[in-house]
């Protein structure tokens, strides 16, 4: 008879906490990772038959399970189009930004471009005037400092998403580690009570994680998981156990496993999808961008170069290059302590050693020294000045670091405009008779001038439509991303509805839920009451 | 379906963020009065509007050309004017020097007239603008025209400044000197040019030869002649810069429209697509106001 009190206890015991777990799916309503809990009930075995006792079908409810409503399915999904959407996304601020900084409201050199042409138009009809001429020499100079500083932007562009892949690694060395720490909590069972939370956490991160790389997971029997690298299973091992691979970017789109395992070899894989992988496309995309500037700047150079040595100065000696794309390559030494750097100025062209050079620190001496080869070749404590040079070291470096410092040829960052004086421009045309001054015509000026549209016949000129067709291509690839950024986002929204259907905490449902489980509270408390009248009349009979 | 309550609110606040940034990127489209100008709006709209751009560019530089023809072609005018103007006082003299009737007085009086005459003439020959020698070919330093020890002599070159016009063709900013002051038929199989007409003219009342001034009659004739049809050269050519300039301006008429079409924004269509959106924006609103606010809890007691 005293069963029927243990069953209305048990009821109670269990809808309170079927209450609980309500009230923590509300509270938990906004967490982000959380999982909603369901609880699990079962009946609770009755008594077997024996011969002093009849047996029981049923002796009251129990709690079995507070389950967490988790789909491995959709959570591999959701990793997937996770890591797609951040692969659009990572790309695309450094093109538009590439795009913007190419648009005259930007910087671009569209106006600098047209400008020089016209300069070269205007003098071309009066080729000896100093004013004119003067004009020509600003637009040039102009010309070539907007080309130097749009190369430069790119580079940095380029350097960002690189610093930013660099801290996305960082980041998902951090999150293996604690992935890491989190088994092992989850295989020692830290948790005195239901790993629930333990594995809310590690889901979100495993999210986190296929956001910056895509991984593939695989639960293990002990509710571990092994991770590992890409989409499809079989790729470098990151996690397994309480034990954490560690990541690395050798090269944009190249990612490293140096394994947890001690001796066993780097593998490396090219990136497939995440941040890190959108992150690689930029820079890829940054780095074409790039040579195609450096390529157009070269032709522009080239093609205005050899017209203007065809032409003659106005004291009848023939033109010079215009344009030079020159300069020093500074890469510091791997070994260095400190970090260096150095300005380098040509003061003569003709005059500079040919290199490469080595600058290297010599802290006893307070010292930089110059090297050519093994040949000092010059020394200063702030500025070294050699024929033809002159280098600013800067930085914090250490005796002995060493910064190595190579020519280079046809890079838009050195692009710089030659004449310095008015009568260096050779606007005329050589005269026929050699050594006879020109007739002060402007026939190179207005040839010149004709290259600002494709010329007939010869393939030359016509930068500014080449210009534009450079970014009419990074238009169309900031175009593509946004159309990628919106299917990717599409996708990853139906993906968040399914996990949402699964694991979402809807507050309707838990309102209705919390009703049921009231009034299931307020029956089993009946049932009790019950219990008890039945006793006190069994009591007051005897 | 269920939703969970954290992801409707999440989902709507992002397409409500995402409708006002196409909202306030319309409005910006809008107060600037231009279509978004980055290629990434519209790569192949991009690509047409620089083209027409350098196009304008191009225009202009034609445009530019032309004028500054017109301008010299009209300055060589004006110089050509004084010359006509000498040759036909020279025309007079020589007549007046024809008759039987002149005496040493007035012979002596047209002989330093002409020395005026000549000089004046060299300085038309040498006449500038602020760039240089109208008459010089391409030379456009010092003078085009000198005396020495025989006679006038040309100090400048054979070329002609040819300036770009449009995309095929040139314009020529006037003719070198010999072509206007000189090339005229001597009478005798060669060439001569009108300060050695004028220099002739002299030599004939210093020393007068028999029949001489017939001859220079003649040449004074010839010489005028050649010197009014140069003028009339030069005439033409302005005729044709000025035709070239309707045709450039033609061009830059049709150009700004083209330009106007690729750049300037359609506001009719923007601003209803400007409608459709804010009032996309305020239904979504209304409708997660209306769906958020009421919830079971408000129903339990």
């Amino acid at each position: 008879m005293s069963n029927i009190l243990d069953i209305g206890a048990s009821g109670l015991l269990a809808t309170r906490a079927a209450l609980e777990v309500t009230g923590d799916n509300i509270a938990n309503a906004d967490t982000e990772g959380y999982h909603r809990r369901v609880t699990v009930t079962g009946e609770m075995m009755g008594a077997q038959s024996s011969p002093f006792h009849r047996g029981q079908d049923t002796s009251g409810v129990r709690v079995t399970d507070i389950r967490r409503a988790f789909d491995g399915l959709v959570a591999a999904r959701m990793r997937d189009a996770t890591a797609g959407a951040q692969a659009a996304q990572a790309a695309q601020p450094y093109l538009e930004a590439a795009e913007q900084r190419l648009m005259p409201e930007g910087g671009g050199i569209g106006p600098a471009l047209s400008g020089f042409f016209e300069a070269f138009s205007t003098v071309g009809v009066a080729p000896d005037d100093a004013g004119l001429r003067s004009v020509v020499l600003e637009a040039g100079r102009g010309l070539a400092a907007g080309v130097r500083d749009l190369a430069l932007a790119l580079d940095e562009l380029a350097g960002g998403a690189r610093n930013e892949a660099d801290l996305q690694v960082t980041r998902a060395n951090d999150i293996l580690s604690d992935l890491s720490r989190l088994q092992e909590d989850l295989l020692r069972g830290v948790a005195a009570g239901s790993p629930n939370p333990i594995l809310d956490r590690r889901d979100a991160l495993l999210e986190e994680l296929s956001g910056i790389v895509v991984v593939h997971v695989i639960p293990s029997d002990d509710g571990s998981v092994e991770v590992s690298l890409g989409r499809l299973p079989g790729g470098p091992l990151l996690l397994r156990g309480t034990e954490a691979a560690e990541l690395s970017m050798p090269q944009p789109d190249r990612i490293s496993v140096t394994p947890f395992e001690p001796g066993m070899a780097v593998q490396t894989r090219r990136s497939e999808s995440g941040a890190l992988d959108g992150l690689s496309q930029a820079i890829g995309a940054l780095g074409a961008l790039r040579s195609s500037v450096d390529a157009w700047a070269q032709r522009l150079s080239s093609e205005i170069n050899s017209l203007h040595e065809a032409g003659a100065r106005p004291d009848g000696t023939p033109g010079e290059a215009l344009f030079v794309a020159r300069g020093w390559q500074a890469e510091p030494a791997a070994a260095n302590g400190g970090r260096i750097g150095a300005e380098v100025e040509i003061t003569d062209a003709a005059l500079m050693p040919a290199g490469p050079l080595s600058l290297v620190r010599d802290a006893t001496a307070n010292l930089w020294r110059l090297y050519e080869g093994a040949a000092e070749i010059g020394n200063g404590a702030e500025e070294i000045t050699v024929p033809g040079l002159s280098l600013r070291p800067g930085g914090d470096a250490q005796d002995g670091d060493r910064l190595m410092l190579t020519l280079r040829q046809g890079n838009a960052a050195d692009l710089s405009f030659m004449p310095a004086e008015v009568g260096e421009l050779a606007l005329a045309e050589m005269p026929a008779a050699p050594g006879s001054p020109p007739s002060g015509d402007g026939r190179i000026a207005e040839r010149l001038a004709d290259l600002a549209a494709p010329v007939d016949g010869n393939g030359q000129g016509g930068y500014s439509a080449q210009y534009a067709g450079i970014l009419a291509g990074v238009g169309a690839s900031v175009a593509a991303g946004r159309d990628r950024i919106a299917s990717s986002e599409a996708l990853l929204n139906s993906v968040q509805l399914a996990e949402a259907r699964i694991s979402g905490v809807n507050l309707d449902q838990e309102a209705s839920n919390l009703m049921r489980h009231q009034q299931a509270y307020q029956a089993n408390a009946q049932v009790i009451s019950v219990a008890r009248e039945i006793f006190d009349t069994l009591l007051r009979a005897i | 379906m269920t939703i969970g309550t954290s992801l409707f609110h999440a989902q709507a606040g992002a397409r409500f963020s995402a409708i006002g940034a196409e909202i306030a990127g319309l409005q910006a489209q809008i107060s600037a009065g231009k279509a978004d100008p980055r290629p990434s709006a519209d790569p192949v709209r991009a690509l047409n509007l620089s083209a027409a751009q350098e196009q304008g560019a191009r225009l202009e530089r034609y445009a530019g050309n032309l004028d500054r023809a017109a301008g010299r072609l009209a300055l060589a005018d004006t110089a050509l004017e004084a010359g006509v103007d000498i040759m036909q006082r020279v025309r007079e003299l020589a007549v007046a020097a024809s008759s039987d009737t002149m005496n040493l007085t007035a012979r002596d009086a047209i002989r330093s007239e002409l020395q005026g005459l000549r000089s004046g003439l060299v300085d038309v020959a040498n006449a500038r603008d602020e760039t240089g020698l109208l008459f010089g070919g391409l030379t456009t330093r010092g003078v085009a025209f000198e005396h020495d020890a025989n006679g006038v002599v040309y100090r400048g070159d054979q070329g002609q400044q040819q300036l770009r016009s449009s995309e095929s063709g040139t314009v020529a900013t006037g003719l070198p000197g010999p072509v206007l002051f000189g090339g005229i038929d001597d009478g005798a199989g060669g060439e001569t040019d009108v300060f050695a007409v004028i220099s002739r003219f002299q030599e004939q009342l210093d020393t007068p030869q028999p029949g001489g001034m017939n001859d220079v009659m003649d040449s004074v004739v010839k010489a005028a002649d050649h010197l009014a049809d140069g003028r009339a050269r030069i005439g033409a050519m302005a005729a044709n810069v000025d035709r070239q300039s309707d045709a450039i301006e033609g061009r830059q008429v049709r150009l700004t429209e083209t330009l106007s079409g690729l750049e300037d924004l359609d506001i009719a269509a923007v601003v209803t697509e400007l409608n459709r959106k804010l009032l996309t924006r305020d239904a979504s609103q209304q409708s997660f106001v209306a769906i958020g606010r009421s919830s079971l809890f408000d129903y339990m007691r």
